[in-house]
């Protein structure tokens, strides 16, 4: 099962504001296979939710711009497609999952309604038909009462039911692809359990891949199969979920490793990455993470690294690392 | 260290704002006519009561039967210099608006504070209050407030003042309210703050910006208002050249050819009313949430 | 060891009158809350959203005032005590809170922020408030020319340390810390973690830790409690409750978080179910509608905290 689903070649995605350009996103590369959880890492302001965004082609232009870069997804530069190409392809083939679902649900709008429009976009199904797949949609991701729930709006659902109802929706029309944008971020620790084990099994059972996007390093090592962690708008280091635990190789994936406070340590003081994340409009000429780095060299301020391959699957983007 | 330039919020409000052209272009306008009103006795060529019966309903410079001595808009029903009327007008009009507004300020910020802050019983007395002033259309509640105090610039003022505190005292209560589920607000009270000090040194400056929008689009309508209490007798009282009342005066020569004695005052209300709608637009724009805390990137 | 605070038996109740019949909708957000905390000491109050955590925090400030129960600190009642009278404990007991943007004035400057409270209680001349704010903004981590800009000018760590520093402005002997990391980046939250441990070590600080993140508590808590839908169902010292959690709840939550190491699959103990609305709490035990460990007793009898094993106190009837 390692074919080829989506790759994503120097994608830049640049936001044109009155302090200057935000190079959110600039040059990244990955790439998702079939039936794969890809997990996509780093703190807020890396440009990981804006690199979703700019696969689903949902970048708001203005201000924003997907200004170079490739972006392959079954045979297709989705770059290149027109918005009405796009529609065909969001909710259908690659489908979303946001951070706060109460947002992300119109408020006026019951749950079934939702589900049936997002079917019927897609699928040539006549109403009864489209209502009969929503409920057995609601019963696949685990809410009881399924016909009830469809006729409830968003706010009178719980959290959890609400990331399950959205799950539903995103999943209704069995898309090759799923992004979830910190989907369990909102959420309490044990729904967060259910909500991730249920996005496993139903991963499972369609085949999907997923590209999941978080801040949350014990959820990446639980369910991910590779591994992108960002800073400042570029892949820092790129592997296999054991190679990035392991064996971290970046200073950045190596201090954010160090810092977490998880339950298997048992430390006094924790190591902690001084300074700030840097700004995305003047962003340093060199390595972008060299201010923080307490193992940099002049090289380093200079010359901006390359992404360079240390095992045959692990990648760093570092001078120190990648001359080893 | 982010390196961000040193602005307080004043600053970057008025950042804004000036980025909005038609707010810049309000306020141009504003200021024009403010200035022009204040500056009346230095431009205005006539004096304004200066009524001379040979001189009646004759046209402004642009027409040769205009009269001698420089009548820029032509003259009024008593022979008047219409430009010099409207000039010294401007500040019976806009007087009665800022004015009024001042009043709508003061009994609005003063109880809706009270009623935003303390709620219970005081905000629902308050309240009902207020609606029930609401149930009146507003003109209609300045002209019984004003016919009852009696007609005169100053009883219009005190009316308007009046009918407009109810929208002022809603204004300043929710913005109240919602500056004080802000925690920083349930700070002060852990830090033990009195009652005074939170309203006055935190809750108000907070909830300036919505009062101000509003104002300024409330001084429209007053001047409105003001012009329509004129209009219609009650207020400015013959022979002062307030706008309303030198267009009511002059209604009747529209049909008869001397459209200017009524068409140039009712212009003055206009770019008056639209100056100040244009502003409170920009301001709107420019104290958007966006601007209130958070960080841009 | 000395307790500086006391907590009996204490009940937030939140009453919401609906309509002109006025049926009053009752969330018993706090409902029968017994612990201390030891001088010195960091206590953890753990739990997930809606469990009452943070009411609970700013009920002992008397931020809200009691329902129920009963307030002890340093010995003294404040259970009842009115406003005036709180006052000379705002100096005593602070907070921090979660929110580093919702809780600064943003009018204000950030030396006026962290001098607020000396002006507040009369205390210094204004020389000596000036360099006590000085002080505290170095102390934290801030620097002098940043004490002239707006909260709105930082990121939000740094303006978790203003925050901080406000906490320190009168000396206190004890903080709420409510929820303080939750809001902050990975590499932040560990900064601020850090400065907090530095504080406590030189000012002799007592924290009331409440907090989601396991993995945080672990780290920073001597003592900790659990709480479910308002209750207490858990208190023991950190590593007891670690290495052997016995409430199902507490069980359930140490599975559920994810660990960060592949190699490490352990077994999830999966609720059903969502939390149950703190309006309508369930009868009996609150949480034996999730319970794995169910039985006949659990719906019907409310349990309450016994000592288990030393210091080791557990709210269930598997436990007696």
């Amino acid at each position: 099962m390692s074919e080829k689903l989506l790759e994503v070649e120097d994608l830049r995605t640049y936001f044109y504001t009155d302090e200057g350009v935000v190079k959110s996103v600039d040059g990244v590369s990955f790439e998702i296979k079939k039936g794969e959880t890809f997990g996509l890492v780093g703190e807020s302001g890396c440009g990981k939710s804006v690199t979703a965004l700019s696969i689903m082609k949902l970048i708001p232009d203005p201000p924003g711009k997907i200004v170079s870069g490739k972006i392959e997804f079954e045979g297709e530069d989705l770059a290149k497609l027109t918005e009405k190409q796009m529609q065909k392809i969001r909710g259908n083939k690659i489908s979303m999952i946001f951070q706060e679902p109460m947002t992300s649900l119109d408020p006026v709008f019951t749950i079934g309604s939702e589900l049936i429009e997002t079917i019927q976009l897609h699928q040539d199904l006549k109403k009864d038909e489209a209502y009969g797949q929503s409920v057995e949609m609601l019963k696949l991701v685990g809410i009881p009462d399924p016909e009830r729930r469809m006729k409830q709006y968003p706010h009178e659902l719980s959290g959890g039911m609400r990331q399950r109802a959205m799950i539903a929706m995103a999943l209704a029309c069995r898309p090759s692809m799923l992004i979830a944008d910190e989907p369990t971020t909102a959420l309490d620790v044990t729904i967060q359990a259910q909500i991730l084990n249920l996005m496993e099994g139903l991963k499972e059972e369609f085949n999907t891949s997923v590209l999941l996007i978080t801040h949350d390093l014990g959820v990446v090592a639980q369910y991910c199969t590779n591994v992108a962690v960002m800073y400042a708008g570029n892949i820092v280091e790129y592997g296999s979920v054991y190679d990035i635990f392991e064996e971290p190789k970046h200073p950045y994936t190596k201090g954010l490793i160090k810092s977490l406070p998880s339950l298997d340590k048992n430390v006094e003081r924790l190591e902690i990455l001084e300074g700030n994340v840097p700004s995305l409009i003047d962003a340093p000429k060199g390595c972008r993470f060299q201010p923080r780095c307490d193992v940099c060299t002049d090289k380093c301020i200079d010359s901006f690294p390359d992404l360079r391959y240390v095992t045959e699957s692990h990648m760093v983007r570092c001078h120190r690392e990648a001359g080893k | 260290m982010e390196q961000r330039k040193r602005k307080t919020r004043l600053q970057e409000t008025v950042h804004q704002f000036r980025k909005n052209k038609t707010g810049m272009f309000g306020v141009g306008l504003l200021a024009f006519i403010v200035l022009l009103s204040l500056s009346a006795p230095i431009l205005a060529p006539h004096d304004p009561y200066d009524a001379s019966l040979d001189r009646r309903l004759l046209p402004g410079i642009w027409s040769d039967e205009s009269p001698d001595g420089f009548f820029l808009l032509g003259t009024d029903s008593q022979g008047r210099d219409l430009f010099s009327r409207i000039l010294y007008g401007g500040r019976t009009t806009l007087g009665i608006g800022f004015v009024a507004l001042g009043i709508a300020l003061a009994i609005g910020i003063s109880l809706g504070l009270t009623a935003g802050y303390f709620g219970g019983y005081v905000d629902d007395i308050i309240m009902r209050f207020v609606d029930i002033m609401f149930a009146f259309p507003a003109l209609l509640l300045a002209l019984v407030i004003a016919g009852t105090l009696g007609r005169g610039i100053d009883k219009a003022m005190i009316a308007i003042g009046i009918t407009y505190s109810p929208q002022m005292v809603r204004v300043v209560r929710s913005g109240v309210l919602m500056i004080k589920e802000m925690e920083y607000i349930e700070s002060q009270e852990a830090i033990g703050s009195s009652h005074f000090r939170i309203l006055f040194r935190h809750i108000m400056p907070n909830s300036l910006a919505p009062i101000i929008v509003y104002g300024t689009l409330m001084l429209a309508t007053a001047i409105l208002d003001a012009a329509a209490l004129g209009f219609l007798g009650v207020g400015a009282q013959v022979p002062s050249p307030e706008w309303g009342l030198t267009l009511s005066a002059s209604r009747q020569y529209l049909l008869t050819g001397a459209w200017w004695a009524a068409t140039f005052p009712g212009v003055a209300i206009l770019i008056s009313v639209i100056s100040l709608n244009l502003v409170g637009d920009g301001l709107r724009d420019a104290l958007d949430p966006r601007l209130k805390g958070g960080a841009k990137l | 060891m000395t307790k500086l605070l006391e907590v009996n038996n204490l009940k937030k109740y939140f009453e919401k009158s609906m309509g002109w019949f006025k049926t009053l909708e009752q969330t018993k957000a706090v409902d029968d809350v017994t612990f201390h905390i030891n001088k010195g000491e960091t206590f953890g109050l753990v739990g997930e959203s809606g469990c009452g955590k943070s009411t609970c925090g700013k009920t002992i400030l008397k931020l809200y005032s009691p329902t129920a129960g009963s307030l002890f600190y340093e010995g003294n009642d404040i259970t009842n005590l009115n406003r005036r009278e709180m006052f000379p404990y705002r100096r005593k007991m602070t907070i921090i809170y979660q929110d580093p943007f919702a809780s600064l004035d943003p009018r204000m400057t950030v030396g006026g922020i962290i001098s607020e409270p000396m002006e507040v209680h009369k205390l210094h001349t204004k020389e000596e408030r000036e360099n006590r704010v000085m002080e505290l903004a170095t102390r934290v981590g801030l620097t002098d020319e940043q004490v002239s800009r707006y909260p709105h000018e930082f990121s939000g760590g740094q303006r978790q340390r203003i925050g901080i520093a406000r906490s320190l402005a009168l000396d206190p002997d004890f903080i709420v810390a409510d929820e303080p990391v939750s809001a902050l980046d990975v590499s932040i939250q560990a900064q601020i973690i850090n400065l907090m441990q530095d504080l406590q070590k030189d000012m002799g600080l007592t924290y009331l830790f409440i907090a989601h993140d396991l993995g945080v508590v672990k780290h920073i808590c001597n003592r900790i409690a659990v709480m479910y839908l308002g209750r207490i169902v858990e208190i023991a010292e950190r590593d007891t409750l670690f290495a052997n959690p016995m409430h199902p709840y507490t069980r359930a939550l140490l599975s559920a978080v994810p660990v960060p190491d592949p190699r490490v699959k352990p077994d999830q103990i999966i609720l059903k179910g969502d939390v149950p609305s703190p309006v309508n709490p369930p009868s009996g035990c609150t949480f034996h509608t999730r319970c794995p460990k169910v039985f006949d007793r659990c719906d019907k009898d409310a349990p309450h905290l016994t000592e288990v094993e030393k210091d080791h106190w557990v709210s269930c009837h598997l436990y007696g």
